[in-house]
């Protein structure tokens, strides 16, 4: 705050009013000094930083030439060699149907070479670990990797196995037992994969997109039917 | 009082020097190591005599590394992650062939990346980088445990069905052998307790990377500067739980960006 004043011989001054200002001149220059540090700290890094990757990036640059015919051919070699790439990769995805599996979201692709011709709903293994009182135990978990169609079944019978039982809380029944053989819930159709894990239907269809199988592979009547048709022997299954 | 605000205007330099240092300086000098690292391979340049002779082709080199690290990946049995950061996409691949395309909706990148030369880019990324330790908030294989059931009614107690809805909090982090690393973390915000606590986690890891405190640290245990140049991915929380329990214990990367 200051104010006008007209002296007794007409000189005018500037009067500042009220007691001495709150931060003093050092204490405002040390707060100019700390707060331009301050800014050189945040600042100068982040240009240091940049000026200087985008120095050595270019540098190689700057410092390697070439003859403008070299280069062509060397550009067109490099760009042959890439297309051969492709190719080789693209060799690598089957051009007949198969299938993939998501075994964590429960769900499934059949595709013919990169197109995706049909998708849905699955149900895959459980994840769990059952144990017998004699220290036996039944991993229920559906497998990882590549498989191939080992077998394909209409009107499948499913042979029990001792699991099946104990899993319910029954007595095991001694092998071809007739309580052993189900015709009802594989449904219309079967696709081996080996070691006793199929592709199949369900009777529980309300379950599809959840994890509770045994380790096989379950979908629903009209893809399976889809499936089944679309897939031969031979063919490969993906499942992650 | 003048010495004293002369003391701290030199512990306030002192600082700004080693932060400087830390912060600007370290990662140039991983950049400068891996340039010439490259480059003084004489065996690696004279097979890749064109990533040092024409660097205006590095767009043409960069496919060319990212072919030859997916093919070296297809020979393997294993499936493997193939991130490409020009489309922004992760892919879980199995000899070749994509099993599972996730969206990558954010990344972030050091910038070093963008300070390689060809040599240093093709001697990086043309083979695919194995994961030498990993982390991650994800249950790789959630095998629950159950006792065979006595009767048909303890075995209907048993009886229970999985909550298709639950999904952990989305966090892997890769450490991959030539000094990258991979951060996948979920885009959805952080809303439950523990998606949280993983968020924490997560500030905690990059705060580590840039932190001065920790490069001050570093400075009085290390005689060269510990910086990791990184990147950060961020996809759903069901990619990452996907990819993860996709890829096996010895996951291979391949990168392009």
């Amino acid at each position: 705050m200051s104010e006008l004043l007209v002296t007794e011989n007409g000189n005018a001054e500037v009067k500042k009013s009220g007691s001495k200002s709150f931060l003093s001149k050092p204490a405002i220059k040390f707060s100019i000094v700390m707060v331009c540090l301050t800014l050189f700290v945040i600042i100068l890094p982040i240009i240091i930083h940049f000026v200087a990757t985008t120095l050595t990036a270019r540098q190689f640059k700057l410092f390697t030439s070439s003859s403008s015919e070299d280069y062509l051919a060397k550009k067109v070699s490099l760009e042959q060699n890439i297309s051969k790439q492709k190719e080789a990769l693209d060799k690598l995805t089957p051009k007949s149907f198969y299938l993939v599996v998501n075994s964590t979201d429960n769900d499934f692709q059949l595709l013919k070479g990169k197109e995706v011709i049909r998708f849905g709903k699955c149900s895959t293994g459980k994840n769990e670990l059952l144990e017998r009182k004699n220290g036996k135990k039944y991993l229920f978990k559906t497998p990882k990797g590549i498989f191939t169609i080992k077998l394909k079944k209409t009107h499948p019978v499913w042979t029990k196995p001792d699991w099946a039982f104990i899993e319910e809380g029954l007595p095991v029944p001694p092998p071809n037992h007739p309580d052993r053989f189900d015709e009802a819930t594989l449904g219309d159709y079967a696709l081996s994969l080996g070691d006793g894990y199929m592709i199949h239907g369900t009777v529980w269809q309300r379950y599809l997109g959840l994890p509770v199988t045994h380790g096989c592979i379950r979908l629903d009547d009209d893809d399976l039917e889809f499936v089944y048709n679309s897939l031969q022997k031979g063919s490969n299954v993906y499942i992650y | 009082m003048k010495a004293i605000k002369a003391i701290i205007i030199l512990i306030f330099s002192i600082f700004t020097c080693l932060y400087l240092y830390f912060y600007a300086v370290a990662p140039l000098i991983t950049l400068n190591q891996i340039n010439k690292f490259a480059l003084a391979d004489s065996v690696f340049m004279r097979k890749h005599p064109i990533a040092a002779e024409y660097p205006n082709l590095m767009n043409q080199l960069k496919e060319k590394a990212y072919l030859d690290a997916q093919l070296t990946l297809a020979k393997s049995d294993s499936s493997g992650l193939v991130i490409n950061l020009k489309d922004s996409t992760a892919l879980l691949v199995i000899k070749g062939v994509t099993l599972r395309v996730s969206k990558i909706d954010d990344i972030k990148q050091d910038r070093i990346f963008k300070g390689l030369n060809g040599p240093a880019y093709s001697k990086l990324f043309s083979k695919p980088l194995i994961c030498t330790s990993d982390s991650s908030t994800v249950v790789k294989a959630p095998i629950e445990y159950h006792k065979a059931p006595k009767d048909t009614i303890e075995a209907m107690q048993q009886l229970r069905l999985p909550d298709s809805l639950v999904c952990e909090p989305g966090y892997y982090s890769l450490n991959l052998n030539r000094g990258i690393r991979l951060i996948m973390v979920q885009s959805e915000e952080w809303t439950t307790p523990e998606e949280i606590a993983v968020g924490e986690r997560f500030k905690s890891d990059m705060q580590r990377q840039n932190f001065f405190l920790y490069r001050i640290k570093d400075l009085i245990s290390k005689e060269t500067p510990d910086y990791v140049p990184t990147i950060v991915l961020k996809t759903s929380k069901y990619n990452i739980r996907a990819i993860y329990r996709g890829l096996p214990d010895k996951v291979s990367v391949v990168l392009t960006y």
